[in-house]
């Protein structure tokens, strides 16, 4: 017997359930992240959709059929994927997921490529057909982003969104959405969590607020 | 030994233990909280017995925030699965595919971790489970153990 309740039966029943569900667990654990991943990416299609876009989806062509394929890589050039094309008052942005962006500092003149892969990403409308996997799209036609991360959020977390909004679009770090503001037609810069943010999170969520930054914080408890 | 339990749970889940292990015992009994308790109890096999008894509170306790945390990590894969289908559809697009594996209506990768949770869940009498299943956060588990442990 226990404090709380039986764990020796807990206990034994947890060594047979690892036993018998080893490669159910492996199998659960490896897809787990990713499936968050494509749920962020089509969610943040589905915002478009329900804030009055046109959207249309772009599959891409293989063995001669159209296949919707997602991008669970940084690897992989960007035509072998699916992506979504919204259309608003004459707007035409794409919609994709692991993309490589150019930093808003990256010059090609510089040494070395200054790009981050981002796991969603709104963009203008251009033609990456001739993309390989380590193309990046050039900064001045990201529109915005999106960082997913499957877990609970600490300070750090967050920290760390902060630190990828500066390198991609430093402008959105401004205080912007003071009493006139108002959302745009398009999502702005957002971290989305599968799990809750910890009070170390909510206080930096918090400050991020009072400095009237342009980004958001999802998670479990304020879903995108 | 709840070690054997552990031999066959893949290392992600071994991991996720291990560090829970510390921070349950870290929270319910904290270095200050051990140094007050046990220097006042005069003799060593006095203080080897309550010493004893707070590992096995917290070793009790780490038991049950673990499976509070993977019946979550099973509960919202199925969630998440079956919300991005439910999306998809509306753009006529019947499921994903990740790795070799298709994500389509509620077929058995889909619904995977909802049963996974089902048969975890089952180890616990009805007051536990409820417990695990109207808890939001670990802290409310835990505040369980501290009342057991005073």
């Amino acid at each position: 017997m226990g404090y709380y309740f039986d764990q020796e039966f807990a206990k034994q029943g947890l060594k047979e359930f690892f036993k018998d569900e080893k490669t159910n667990l492996n199998s659960f654990g490896n897809k787990v992240n990713q499936t968050f991943e494509a749920y962020t990416f089509v969610q943040t299609v589905k915002w478009f959709k329900d804030n009055g876009w046109l959207v249309q989806i772009v599959n891409p062509k293989m063995k001669g059929r159209r296949i919707f394929n997602l991008k669970f890589s940084t690897r992989g050039a960007p035509s072998k994927y699916s992506y979504f094309i919204c259309k608003k008052n004459g707007l035409k942005y794409q919609i994709r997921h692991q993309l490589r962006v150019s930093t808003k500092a990256h010059r090609d003149k510089n040494l070395y490529r200054s790009n981050i892969c981002c796991d969603v990403v709104i963009m203008n409308d251009v033609d990456l057909e001739s993309y390989s996997t380590d193309t990046a799209l050039p900064n001045k036609d990201l529109i915005s982003f999106g960082e997913v991360k499957h877990m609970s959020a600490f300070a750090e977390l967050v920290a760390g969104f902060i630190g990828m909004v500066y390198e991609l679009q430093p402008g959105r770090l401004k205080k912007i959405r003071n009493k006139k503001w108002r959302m745009e037609n398009h999502l702005s810069p957002y971290m989305n969590v599968s799990g809750h943010l910890y009070n170390t999170a909510k206080g930096l969520d918090e400050t991020i607020k009072k400095r009237k930054f342009d980004i958001d914080i999802y998670s479990f408890d304020n879903p995108l | 030994m709840f070690n054997e339990a552990l031999k066959n749970a893949p290392r992600y889940l071994i991991i996720r233990y291990n560090s829970l292990s510390s921070y349950v015992w870290d929270n319910l009994f904290p270095n200050d909280y051990r140094r007050k308790v046990l220097s006042r109890i005069k003799t060593l096999n006095e203080r080897k017995n309550e010493y004893k008894m707070m590992r096995s509170i917290s070793d009790e306790a780490t038991l049950l925030v673990f499976i509070f945390v993977i019946n979550n990590f099973f509960t919202e894969g199925s969630r998440m699965a079956k919300k991005t289908i439910d999306i998809l559809k509306e753009f006529n697009v019947s499921g994903f595919y990740l790795g070799r594996s298709f994500f389509e209506e509620r077929n058995e990768n889909v619904v995977l971790g909802d049963r996974l949770a089902q048969r975890l869940l089952a180890l616990l009498d009805n007051k536990t489970r409820d417990l695990v299943l109207n808890s939001k956060y670990i802290y409310e588990i835990l505040e369980k153990y501290k009342e057991i442990r005073g």
